[in-house]
């Protein structure tokens, strides 16, 4: 170790309060400690090749026990949780130093698979949050590789889905669900083998407000339930306020390890005590705090407030006395953010986008109707609303990228920054991003340093941090000359200082003299617009000042802001919406949009045989899926020997027939379904009647057309449609899951294989929606086109996309692979919940498959 | 004290699951893709009027995109024939490939032209002759087999359509292959696999601390 760690470490351990320091020789025996060690780390070091690292840490976790990881971006809180996870140095290349145990097993020797056996991980992407297409077969996947005996885990799945607050959702495909009921499905499935510790990183960030609360009850259900000591918990968080609820500092976890913003351990203690000892100190590195702790900080600061603080918080009905002082949001009329709201922009600014009676949405569908909205020079406005209720729509609707249902749009299509920004980048630098906006080379340099940019000007931009990211995002826009700036959750996943940084970018743009729109579900950030619209219920309620919002506990409900949705269910979970998550449009899952139309309307062709409500019919569908695949395999072989076109059409013929009886499909369907075999198949016959050499029937056509050539050009066009309608039919009787299962059983497909495989089925689930998301974003970064409209994207563009699909793919890859690690994924032996039947009726399907084809043989 | 420096690894004969879900990953996306762009594909088969059926020899090459890809980034034996074959059974049990499975057996050819050359320098050369051999026998291999299953052979055109494949692998299937990794490379996501470890050979700096 170098003298330098070392010295940070004496630091760390001289700021460390001694009374509350969970005992770094204490053990079992150690009378004064009941709960035994979970985690136990000696001199633990993390250095990442980018030469930022995370410790020297040394201490325990004890079972039970609940700890709150705290620090600024890139103090290493998620390189620590991930260490302790196995997942560093198995996945992650680092040096790691000192030695850390994790319930008896060596984390960084054994990797996820040794750690998976004590402990369970939720990342805060609900995407990656359930990595199987069905969810009760996530939820049953540790379980199964445990080797619980098969009998046990249906009750166990049905259990700790109930738990979550999810019980009537096993059956469901991923994909129809939304982000909150991802989230919880992915804590189910991290709980479902009872880890003895879990770690969640940042598990709410793509949440909003009732979203949070649910994941969060949760977890204290998940980690009280246990009667041997308990489950531990170790949490990153930024959104502190909305994961401690009403309960304020109390409602965090009682413990907190304090990282500084280069990864040195500044406490270890009680949250209250470190938060009022190293409160300071955080929050001047960047670090969220609770919202009673800044205040405090505030408080001292700045005491002249306080008289203003008294007459708002009388002038709120709610906030009239009763203990209930604490959990409304006292601050409401206080200026406590760097970003001061420039005052009501008055009604004479210039309007640079106007709305009017407009109904907005995909599709046949309007999500808002009655739209009426007018966006000023100089004004900041925040959008707020729930997951779903149509945030994005409006914001797709306001740069043009969808046409009104109704009504009319006027102004010039505004810029739009994604919530991703990567789904936005369109070139290799950091510079060229900027250039690709029309920027001139000295515009560019001069935004690179208004951005902090300079020294990243040549690296890729998809290497930069998420505020990076997003500076340049707006950067790009900004130098596109939109004259309104819409952001879609600016703020999402970025600590205090970012945040700040971004909000204040954003203010500046405003006050230059443009329109900003900023769609958020962030208090805080909505105390920095000018102006607060809510969306609910289908509807834009007109702007007021954001002070009135937050005293409105009624109206701040409905916006998602604050937890609490009225009686029959959470609106926002709708699960027609689709996941929030952060590839997203939401609202655009369901019913996309015609611009991407080519994206989306096969692959849900595909999905429809997933859905619930039209599982695989038919006799064939029963059968086994090897079985079919095999007789698929069998008839191929067949055909393609077969240079005579009557055998082929006697085989269609049969084929027809079993398709029809066998899968219940309709003549009609079924002749639609091969409308591109027939395509192929007619030129297959073509081209083989025109270039086959041979005798010539007619020798006066002017085109050579041989006898030859007709019949084996049959013939080959038959064995193409034989062919594809076989494989339509074991299509439409197998659906993924039955099938990579029964090839697991019958066909010694390894599992680490079959449930990769299954994994990239539910990848290939949410690639339409990621797709259409990056198809927007790019057609925004697109110059206008001469009538002022948003530009169609070109075949160049479109290969961008898809570059950024495949960028957005291999980073999912990585979280997929060390999910199933962590549901305990391995060569060992394992058990299979729902086995898929090898029977006498295959048996039977098989013999008869013989028989046919060999009397057709036979007899034509 | 215990002292552990590692990087995701390359010698050990087992795939990790990482590596396997990157490859299926990688499988899917370009199983997508190709759907995404098949438009491109039948409109070039329309615009060929009679010889649409030889438009798939001008796009074949893309077909073979994922051996040398997973290759490139995995640096491993017999990961090229693997990626194929994953591919292949996602085209048919997910996308229900209208081949059948016997795709997979063609995936199979594929994979083995398109690893061949990259197993010959032993798995240390990925410049761009390595990658054009590996597209032109990715394409070459596998055309005698398909040129079974369709009868082409005994057509006029069997020269032309080995000659338009061969020169599409080279292309669509090796030199593209070579762009799309070195750009993948320079956004860091490979950072993690093996291409990422041999450009930072010199190992993980001294930590900063300000």
């Amino acid at each position: 170790m170098s003298a330098e760690t070392r010295a940070v470490q004496e630091e760390a351990a001289s700021t460390r309060p001694v009374a509350s320091l969970p005992g770094t020789s204490g053990g079992p025996s150690d009378a004064s400690t009941p709960a035994a060690p979970v985690v136990e780390a000696q001199d633990l070091e993390v250095v990442l090749p980018s030469g930022s690292g995370v410790g020297p840490w040394t201490g325990m976790i004890r079972a039970g026990e609940q700890v709150l990881l705290l620090g600024p971006s890139g103090s290493g809180k998620s390189t620590l949780l991930r260490a302790l996870a196995g997942a560093i140095p198995s996945h992650q290349r680092a040096r790691v130093t000192g030695t850390l145990r994790v319930g008896g097993s060596d984390p960084l020797g054994g990797g996820v698979l040794a750690t998976s056996e004590v402990a369970g991980f939720l990342g805060q992407d609900p995407a990656d949050g359930v990595c199987l297409p069905q969810v009760a077969d996530d939820v049953a996947l540790p379980l199964e590789s445990r080797c619980t005996p098969p009998v046990q885990i249906g009750p166990r799945v049905r259990e700790v889905l109930a738990a979550a607050g999810i019980g009537a959702l096993g059956a469901r495909t991923a994909a129809t669900l939304s982000g909150g009921q991802l989230q919880r499905a992915g804590l189910a499935a991290a709980v479902a083998a009872r880890p003895r510790l879990l770690l969640l990183d940042e598990p709410t960030a793509m949440l909003d407000a009732d979203g949070v609360a649910a994941v969060r009850d949760a977890v204290t259900t998940a980690t009280a339930a246990t009667a041997d000591g308990g489950v531990a918990a170790v949490l990153v968080e930024h959104r502190l306020d909305d994961w401690a609820g009403e309960r304020g500092v109390a409602g965090l976890p009682p413990r907190t390890i304090a990282l500084g913003a280069f990864g040195q351990v500044l406490a270890d203690g009680p949250t209250r005590e470190v938060l009022t000892r190293h409160g300071a100190a955080l929050r001047e590195a960047g670090c969220w705090l609770p919202r009673e702790v800044e205040e405090e900080f505030e408080d001292a600061a700045d005491a002249a407030l306080e008289v203003e603080r008294g007459s708002d918080a009388d002038s709120g009905p709610e906030l009239a006395g009763g203990p209930d002082v604490e959990t409304a949001p006292a601050w409401t009329g206080r200026r406590r953010t760097a970003v001061e709201p420039a005052g009501v922009v008055p009604e004479s600014a210039e309007p640079l986008l106007t709305v009017r009676r407009a109904d907005l949405g995909h599709g046949d569908r309007p999500v808002l109707t009655g739209v009426d909205l007018t966006v000023r020079a100089g004004q900041l406005l925040a959008v707020v609303g729930r997951n779903g209720a149509g945030k994005s729509t409006l914001l797709g609707a306001l740069s043009r990228l969808d046409p009104p249902q109704a009504g009319e749009i006027d102004g010039a299509p505004a810029g739009l920054v994604f919530q991703r920004p990567e789904a936005q980048f369109v070139a290799d630098t950091v510079a060229g991003e900027l250039a690709a906006s029309g920027g001139e080379p000295a515009q560019v340099t001069a935004m690179l340093s208004r951005l902090g940019l300079e020294e990243q000007r040549e690296t890729s931009p998809f290497t930069l941090s998420g505020g990076q990211q997003r500076r340049l995002s707006i950067g790009a826009m900004l130098l596109a000359e939109r004259p309104v700036l819409l952001a879609d959750e600016p703020g999402y996943g970025l600590d205090r200082a970012a945040s700040r940084t971004v909000l204040a970018l954003l203010r500046e743009v405003a006050d230059a003299g443009r329109g900003v729109v900023i769609a958020t579900h962030d208090l805080r950030t909505v105390q920095t617009a000018d102006a607060v619209a809510v969306i609910a219920d289908g509807q834009l309620h007109p702007p007021i000042a954001p002070p009135g919002l937050l005293r409105d506990q009624g109206l701040l409900r409905r916006a998602g802001l604050v937890p609490g949705s009225g009686a029959g269910g959470i609106p926002g979970e709708d699960p027609s919406i689709g996941p929030r998550s952060g590839h997203g449009v939401p609202e655009t899952a369901a019913t996309p949009s015609p611009s991407a139309a080519g994206a989306a309307s096969a692959i849900p062709s595909r999905t429809d045989r997933q859905a619930p409500e039209s599982p695989p019919r038919g006799w064939l569908a029963r059968r086994n899926p090897t079985v079919l695949l095999g007789l698929l395999t069998a008839l191929s072989i067949v055909c393609i020997t077969l240079t005579d076109p009557a055998p082929l059409v006697l085989l269609y013929g049969l084929l027809s027939v079993g398709a029809m009886l066998g899968c219940r499909i309709g003549l009609r369907r079924l002749l639609r379904a091969q409308v591109p075999f027939a395509v192929f198949a007619s030129g297959v016959l073509m081209v083989n009647v025109l270039s086959r050499p041979g005798h010539e029937p007619w020798p006066d056509l002017p085109i050579r057309v041989t006898e030859e050539g007709i019949v084996l050009g049959a013939a080959l066009a038959l064995r193409a449609l034989v062919i594809g309608l076989g494989a339509l039919i074991v299509a439409r009787a197998t659906d993924p899951r039955r099938t990579l299962v029964s090839l697991r059983q019958h066909a010694r497909l390894p599992a680490r294989y079959a449930y990769a495989l299954l994994a990239g089925r539910r990848l290939l689930d949410d690639l339409p929606r990621r797709w259409e998301t990056i198809t927007r974003a790019h057609r925004v970064r697109l110059p206008l086109t001469g009538d002022g409209q948003v530009a169609r994207l070109r075949p160049r563009h479109l290969l961008r996309c898809a570059f950024s699909l495949l960028v957005d793919a291999i980073r999912s890859a990585d979280r997929i692979a060390f999910a199933l690690e962590s549901r305990g994924l391995g060569d060992g032996p394992r058990t299979l919940w729902r086995p898929v039947p090898l029977g006498a009726a295959d048996v039977l399907l098989a013999l008869g498959v013989a028989v046919v084809v060999t009397s057709v043989l036979i007899l034509a | 004290m215990s002292a552990v420096q590692t990087a995701p690894t390359t010698g050990r004969s087992r795939l990790t699951l990482r590596e396997i879900v990157l490859v299926v990953v990688l499988g899917v996306v370009f199983g997508f893709l190709y759907w995404v762009f098949v438009q491109a594909w039948n409109a070039l088969a329309i615009a060929m009027g009679p010889a649409g059926d030889l438009a798939q020899h001008v796009l074949f090459g893309s077909w073979l995109l994922v051996g040398p890809i997973a290759l490139a980034i995995l640096r491993r034996p017999g990961v090229g024939i693997l990626a194929e074959m994953l591919a292949a059974i996602i085209e048919v049990v997910f996308l229900g490939s209208p081949v059948g499975p016997l795709l997979v057996l063609s995936a199979a050819l594929q994979g083995i032209g398109s690893e061949l050359p990259f197993a010959l320098t032993r798995y240390r050369r990925f410049g761009w002759g390595v990658f054009a051999a590996s597209g032109a026998l990715g394409a070459g291999l596998v055309f005698f087999w398909t040129a079974y299953r369709m009868g082409w052979y005994g057509q006029d055109l069997l020269a032309l359509r080995l000659g338009m494949q061969v020169l599409s692998g080279i292309v669509l299937g090796g030199l593209l292959a070579r762009v799309i990794v070195r750009a993948l490379e320079r956004t860091g996501v490979l950072a993690n696999f093996a291409i990422g470890t041999a450009a930072q050979a010199d190992g993980i700096p001294q930590r900063h601390v300000r």
